[in-house]
């Protein structure tokens, strides 16, 4: 069993409060993300996970016994920390057999098993170097090794793809996912980076200045985001926000720029006359149209990334990013005419910012 | 580019060489006053140069005076004063780079004050508790007293070291399952230790080569450090010149020799910490 409660935990530092009332629940076998800006607390709740910083108040419960005091030593945990920490005074080796000479496993077993994971990693010829004759991404695999050798229950990572290159960062991620499907190991997994977020995670935890703003699947912080903050936070390029209001014609709910523009919306039965409101369409569910059924958008600049074309621009004196996949055929020019999928977008109250659901 | 380094280098050992002189100069004078004969010591014209090299005089020394006492009691109280001082230091230094504690700052300012206070402003006070305790004459108060004088400075370097050290490696090791003194001792002291040797070494050097305290407080020729064992052959009805020489290079040797082996590490020590 690895599962985890965390109820209504916070963190305050002399009077400070950093994290509020934060509730996950974390289920065997998953792969939790936690995202959000530099700043937000997620390092602070990883670190509070594992037992390096004291939890103020809340409870954190793993597999149903009450864990604030356990020291890090007994919470059967393994994390892979940004800089690594990799002993620079040991070599590959005494790295990787570190936590199991503290165990007291015998030598060959542990002469083994530093082999296997090694191997697994690819990483077998490295075991007499000490950690400054290895490259980045060498490094990152020794941590992992050692994290993985001792098979403890939970995983945890701090942004520990953050010093690699993009290349090698795009290998790891995959690299990490893969491992941690075969191992089925309760994965708490800490980045800013939302790419990481969304190709990784089972399940994703935004945190907004110590608080969560939305849990959920990466499918349903994309699809359905609870805010605008959750809307800006994923997707790369980013969603498109326009600002306008809602004008009611016969019961059915019209939205207009401040430039008097208007933009198909969903007629959703909360919105209300003269509502100020915020419409964000993500740039992959806006399509090529002609000048008479789609919106007029002057091209400002063109990205070409291979696999798409991205185009930023304005319509009117409204800023709008696109993003059309090869099959579209597209031709480069100044304006353009696009339709979106109403369906997708999204309309979110320009004062508190949550959805208009 | 080869003429102007040429040109470059000339000016500068133009300036170089009289400070070169100026220091060489009283070191040349020791050793050939050391193997003069002795004839030669007063000698008027005074011959700067030897015209016989007398290296029995070394011999002479070591069994004829108190100097190879002297240099045994300064061995003693230099290494106890080494020793109690990184005792105190290091474990002082490593509180102050991880563990938060009211009074942290005003400690550290205290420890900078103190560093300004010269000895022979408290020789003085030392002496009066010297002899209230009854320890005039003690080797090991002295050894004492020099490490309170060090450990400021020990755990000032220390401290600007350990906070090199990242704090992740120990908290790595917790979460494998170390426990605290098996995490600073298997991942903390092996990495702090270059620091904890130079710092050892400026503490030696500093209580070897002391003399105004040992001067004050100490009364018994048989508990001289070299320093003082120098000074005593000033006290004979003739001043023999060679002799001191001689014991003035012995005094000298265990410094000379650990600066040289040590040189490039002094310097690293002196900076690190100082830029991150």
């Amino acid at each position: 069993m690895a599962q985890m409660q965390l109820k209504d935990i916070k963190k305050d530092y002399s009077g400070t409060a950093v994290l509020h009332d934060i509730n996950i629940e974390i289920n065997e076998g998953e792969f939790v993300v936690l995202i959000g800006e530099s700043g937000c607390g997620k390092s602070t709740l990883l670190r509070m996970i594992c037992g390096l910083e004291e939890i103020s108040a809340g409870e954190l419960v793993i597999d149903g016994v009450l864990a604030n005091h356990i020291p890090p030593q007994k919470r059967d945990m393994s994390m892979v920390f940004q800089s690594y920490a990799l002993y620079p005074h040991m070599n590959v080796y005494d790295n990787i057999a570190y936590g199991l000479r503290i165990q007291k496993h015998p030598k060959e077993q542990i002469k083994q098993k530093v082999h296997e994971i090694t191997t697994l990693l690819g990483i077998e010829a490295y075991l007499d170097r000490l950690p400054k004759n290895l490259s980045g991404g060498q490094r990152q695999r020794v941590a992992m090794g050692r994290a993985i050798v001792r098979d403890p229950k939970f995983f945890l990572f701090d942004e520990p793809l953050s010093n690699l290159d993009a290349k090698l960062r795009v290998v790891m991620r995959k690299e990490i996912k893969l491992l941690q499907k075969r191992l089925g190991t309760t994965t708490i997994y800490v980045t800013h980076d939302q790419v990481e977020a969304m190709t990784m995670a089972d399940k994703i935890v935004l945190l907004d200045k110590g608080h969560i703003v939305q849990t959920g699947t990466p499918e349903e912080l994309y699809d359905h985001p609870n805010s605008l903050f959750a809307a800006t936070f994923l997707g790369s390029p980013g969603i498109s926000l326009i600002q306008g209001k809602i004008k009611k014609e016969g019961g059915v709910a019209h939205f207009f720029t401040d430039d008097q523009i208007a933009f198909p919306v969903q007629n959703l039965p909360a919105l209300q006359e003269d509502q100020e409101v915020i419409l964000g369409i993500r740039p992959r569910d806006i399509h090529l149209s002609t000048a008479d059924k789609g919106l007029k958008m002057d091209v400002l600049i063109h990205e070409y990334t291979g696999a798409e074309n991205i185009l930023y621009g304005t319509i009117g004196d409204n800023e709008i990013s696109a993003a059309f996949s090869r099959k579209e055929p597209f031709e480069n020019a100044d304006t353009l005419h696009l339709i979106y999928e109403v369906s997708k977008s999204h309309l979110f109250d320009a004062k508190t910012k949550k959805i208009i659901l | 580019m080869h003429k102007s380094k040429l040109k470059q280098t000339l000016i500068a050992w133009i300036f170089l060489l009289p400070v070169v002189f100026v220091i060489l100069f009283p070191f040349a004078v020791t050793l050939f006053t050391a193997i003069k004969p002795r004839n030669e010591l007063t000698a008027i014209p005074p011959h700067f140069l030897p015209s016989q090299f007398h290296w029995e005089n070394f011999l002479s020394v070591w069994s004829q005076t108190n100097i190879s006492h002297a240099i045994l009691n300064s061995l003693y109280i230099s290494t106890l004063s080494t020793l109690i001082a990184i005792i105190v230091a290091a474990p002082t230094a490593y509180a102050m780079t991880r563990f938060d504690f009211k009074g942290k700052e005003a400690y550290r300012f205290f420890l900078l004050v103190t560093q300004m206070l010269s000895p022979i402003v408290l020789v003085l006070g030392l002496f009066r508790l010297m002899v209230a305790a009854g320890v005039v004459d003690s080797l090991s108060f002295l050894a004492l007293i020099y490490a309170a004088f060090n450990v400021a400075f020990c755990v000032w370097m220390l401290q600007s070291y350990f906070e090199t050290i990242p704090k992740d490696l120990e908290e790595s090791a917790w979460i494998e399952g170390a426990g605290r003194i098996r995490s600073l001792l298997t991942i903390f002291l092996p990495l702090a230790v270059p620091a904890i040797t130079i710092v050892a070494m400026f503490t030696f050097v500093n209580s070897w080569n002391e003399f105004i305290i040992a001067f004050s407080t100490l009364r018994d020729s048989s508990s001289y450090t070299i320093q003082l064992g120098i000074i005593e052959m000033t006290g004979y009805y003739s001043i023999r010149w060679d002799y001191i020489m001689v014991s003035v290079i012995l005094a000298s040797l265990p410094v000379a020799i650990l600066f040289s082996w040590l040189q490039k590490h002094l310097i690293g020590g002196l900076t690190t910490g100082a830029v991150k």
